[in-house]
């Protein structure tokens, strides 16, 4: 088979096709075997090698019904397109504002939380520090006194930088998920969503 | 390996070629058969999908008096590498998971 003959084989196998559908479909055959060619394929070895045409066709025309590129669907979509496309795109646009508006709100409320829980980690850090430090100076006047100090000043100062940690781990915790929030309803403004 | 994990990575394979140049579609498999097996029926349908969600955009040139569609990597197309890359080390610690658990067996 040359290339003349497989483009006419494909073309009436693929009359399924939309007629812009069909025309790219061919063009991009068409190239491929003049870029064969040029790269030492005689047309018949170039044809051979894309396979049959049967199942070249049937790989188009399931994945061109996937994407509406069929006569029948694109017919069947045309008459009902417009009022729904207005209707979906309506309702997507108001649900991204409002899922956008509670993502909003959601993001104030874990700032205001992480600012409060983050004041009282330094400030029990601070404590610590401090009855640590005074503990340090007491020890040469009154001993035991130092070390309770000391003792208690490193429970706080322990306590603090653990609540550090879990701090920043909720934090780009909470981080991540309102990004995806923000994300997702950014999606369902501009109706990408399902 | 599995068709739908193939036709990822193969979109991806494909945005990855055009990332140093634009290319056209014969290149495209001589290049990404070095790293998987791929035929011009199974190109097509994802250079069509890439070019309708915005990550390529294409032209016609004439080349030894014949049009060729040229393709190019947009921003779309970028970001999307970037996603994949960093989508990897979450990959990776599900591998490495998953081998733990067969080594164990």
């Amino acid at each position: 088979m040359n290339k003349n003959e497989f483009i006419a084989s494909l073309s009436k196998a693929t009359e399924q096709l939309t007629d812009d559908a069909r025309e790219r479909t061919i063009a991009y055959y068409a190239e491929i075997i003049d870029d064969r060619c040029e790269g030492g394929m005689s047309e018949e070895q170039a044809v051979y090698s894309l396979g049959a045409v049967d199942e070249i066709a049937k790989q188009i025309i399931d994945d061109a019904a996937e994407c509406g590129e069929l006569k029948q669907a694109v017919n069947a979509v045309c008459q009902n397109n417009n009022t729904v496309k207005k209707g979906a795109s309506l309702g997507s646009a108001v649900l991204g504002v409002f899922s956008l508006i509670g993502v909003c709100i959601l993001c104030m409320i874990v700032i205001s939380f992480s600012l409060s829980i983050w004041g009282s980690d330094i400030s029990l850090l601070i404590a610590g520090l401090t009855l640590v430090l005074t503990g340090i100076t007491m020890l040469s006047s009154a001993t035991s006194a130092g070390i309770f100090l000391i003792g208690i000043g490193l429970v706080i100062l322990s306590l603090g930088i653990a609540m550090c940690v879990l701090c920043v781990k909720l934090s780009v915790f909470f981080y991540r998920h309102i990004k995806n929030l923000f994300k997702k309803s950014v999606a369902i403004c501009k109706g990408e969503q399902n | 390996m599995d068709i739908q994990l193939k036709r990822g990575y193969i979109e991806i394979c494909v945005l990855a070629s055009m990332l140093k140049e634009e290319t056209y579609g014969y290149k495209l498999i001589k290049d990404v058969s070095y790293v998987m097996d791929i035929s011009e029926s199974t190109l097509y349908p994802i250079l069509k999908r890439l070019e309708a969600s915005g990550c390529v955009s294409s032209r016609n040139a004439e080349y030894n008096s014949r049009l060729r569609k040229y393709y190019s990597i947009t921003n779309i197309g970028r970001e999307r590498i970037k996603e994949f890359m960093s989508d990897w080390n979450d990959v990776m610690k599900i591998y490495e998971y998953i081998k733990g658990e067969c080594d164990c067996e």
